[in-house]
């Protein structure tokens, strides 16, 4: 199924970025309609819109809130206890990113794009800098891809990780939360090991090489994690009291969601097996993860599922990874970047990454090596409106554990 | 795997307190506070990298209770108010709201928005003390701010001018 995931203007013509199973591309406007009010609105206000009626009241909850730590208002429409409608103000965390790349080179532009979201930065940095390589059709080394795939994949586990610990501490699961808590922390230390930042950022596309033994402690301390989570997901799974808050609670219609934009873990927990790395040549036996109960539970299953492919794949591509081929190939790759420096062409580039929460596409028109515009689909956007479809009908105590289960961010939303 | 509840305390995760160090300015905020400190968070425009090193202080590793440290869930219970990220237009407002909702005495941390080099924190006012606090200065009195932190410092780091915000130690 095609699904409309962005928009872009170039100079005076309108592209559109659609997602087709493992595939993203470049189409012209008016072949699909589905998320374009959303991708239209999401400066804005998302959702499903108010309601009104006797004893309907607006709950605004947000920005500064205990229970969500980041800043962003979500409008409840309720009578007290079932939630009537949702609206998501993204404006917030609107902070021009795209616009903000207009003239800048594609390095300048590199270091802002690694701001734009700090947990998916990984994700959106290889997204735009395969953008701009598809642009120069430049040949990226495979030493560079294997890290970059390294990167992705040790912020999917970080991010997975945050999110099945939101849902634990949610559920006043706090052993798990606090065990699940040390091991999102390791997860952490171990994307500093690699590139030198926790949060890995910029450094997916910019370090120059991996320390000398840190790629056998990383798959190490890698491989720690997998077998630590094993036992602690197991002995989570028998806690009726866990089980019950995430069985039934904010379920997914799968087929609007995915017309409505939905990507990622969660549109794969309705049983819709589309996941962007099943088009990675580089990562052997890949195997699609899906539930089909398209609940928080479904989602939170997935998540964990594929926390333990994330630590094979980071295994994996560390394994094949040696300090010095990387460094070569790194200075293999900006030499050939460097041979664009005086080129003013006009070029127009697509890059798309599988993030933790679903497909990160940037659209990029270069004049030469500097940025005319860049467009970007962040999954958050169409994660919201997901979670703002599926929590209607349900009640307050839900809201934790539905919100999280899509983890979505503002800050990823907003640009 | 061993009984759940012993789980924890077998694999001995905490540090100790030592590798905690801050190189940034800090002041204390008050001996009342050497035993007890609450503290609140919010995001007045990061790019949730900061949100996520500050969840991670309330991992086993770093184990924040040890030392009396506990996050609240409202501003009227806390005793340090910490921000994160430089503020944005739209939430100026609401941080200007949160400050007015502590209570007094309280301590504001700012964390990755203000620009280098950093200004010492102090309890006088000045002018120039006012100017140096960059995007906050209409948002915050310099007389509540008790620490600075730039660009993304991990949960060791906050960890570390939490210490010292609580005993008067800046390193």
């Amino acid at each position: 199924m095609s699904v409309l995931i962005g928009l872009h203007k170039d100079i005076d013509r309108e592209m559109e970025i659609v997602q087709d199973g493992a595939s993203v591309s470049i189409q012209k406007p008016g072949g699909i309609s589905g998320a374009r009010s959303i991708i239209e609105k999401r400066d804005g206000v998302i959702g499903n819109g108010p309601t009104a009626g006797e004893g309907v009241f607006d709950f605004r909850y947000g920005p500064f809130t205990g229970g969500y730590p980041e800043a962003g208002i979500v409008h409840y429409y309720t009578y007290g206890e079932r939630i009537l409608s949702v609206e998501i103000d993204l404006s917030n965390k609107h902070r021009g990113i795209e616009a903000s790349l207009a003239g800048k080179s594609v390095s300048e532009a590199g270091a802002l794009v690694a701001g734009l979201c700090g947990n998916f930065a990984a994700a959106h940095t290889v997204a735009y800098a395969r953008a701009v390589e598809s642009a120069l059709n430049v040949e990226v080394p495979e030493a560079v891809q294997r890290f970059r795939i390294a990167a992705i994949e040790i912020e999917r586990i970080y991010n997975h990780l945050y999110v099945i610990m939101r849902l634990a501490n949610a559920a006043a699961q706090k052993v798990l939360a606090a065990h699940l808590g040390a091991l999102f922390e390791d997860a952490m230390r171990i994307s500093a090991a690699l590139t030198g930042t926790r949060g890995i950022g910029a450094a997916a596309i910019t370090a120059d090489e991996i320390p000398s033994s840190a790629g056998t402690q990383v798959a190490n301390r890698v491989g720690t994690i997998r077998r630590t989570f094993a036992k602690l997901h197991d002995r989570s799974l028998a806690s009726r009291n866990y089980l019950d808050r995430l069985h039934g609670t904010s379920i997914v219609r799968a087929q609007g969601a995915q017309e409505r934009g939905l990507t990622g873990p969660s549109l794969r927990a309705c049983g819709i097996g589309a996941d962007l790395r099943s088009g990675e040549s580089l990562i052997s036996g890949f195997k699609v993860r899906t539930k089909t109960e398209a609940d928080a539970f479904a989602r939170m299953e997935t998540r964990a599922e594929e926390i333990f492919d994330a630590c094979g794949i980071v295994i994996d591509q560390i394994g094949q990874l040696s300090s010095g081929n990387l460094a070569t190939a790194k200075r293999s790759l900006a030499n050939q970047l460097a041979q664009y420096a005086n080129d003013g062409s006009h070029r127009v580039g697509l890059g798309a990454v599988e993030s933790p929460s679903g497909t990160v596409a940037w659209l990029v028109s270069l004049d030469g090596v500097r940025i005319g515009s860049a467009s970007v689909s962040s999954p958050s956007v169409f994660g919201f409106q997901a979670y703002a479809d599926a929590v209607v009908g349900n009640i307050f105590t839900d809201v934790p554990f539905a919100i999280e289960s899509f983890g979505v961010s503002f800050a990823d939303a907003g640009r | 795997m061993v009984f759940w509840p012993f789980y924890g305390a077998i694999r001995r995760l905490t540090e100790k307190e030592a590798v905690y160090t801050t190189p940034f300015p800090v002041r204390a905020l008050g001996r009342q506070f050497r035993r007890s400190m609450h503290v609140f968070v919010i995001d007045s425009g990061c790019d949730n990298i900061l949100n996520f090193n500050v969840a991670a202080l309330s991992a086993p590793q770093y184990n924040t209770h040890r030392f009396g440290i506990f996050f609240a869930d409202t501003p009227r219970h806390a005793d340090l108010l910490i921000v994160l990220g430089p503020p944005l237009t739209s939430l100026r407002a609401a941080v200007s709201a949160t400050v007015a909702q502590m209570p007094e005495p309280f301590g504001i941390l700012l964390i990755g928005g203000i620009p280098e080099p950093l200004p010492a924190p102090h309890s006088v006012q000045t002018p120039a003390r006012v100017q140096q606090l960059g995007p906050f200065q209409e948002l915050v009195d310099p007389v509540q701010v008790v620490g600075f932190l730039p660009g993304v410092p991990g949960p060791s780091d906050i960890l570390a001018a939490l210490l010292a915000i609580q005993r008067g130690a800046s390193a």
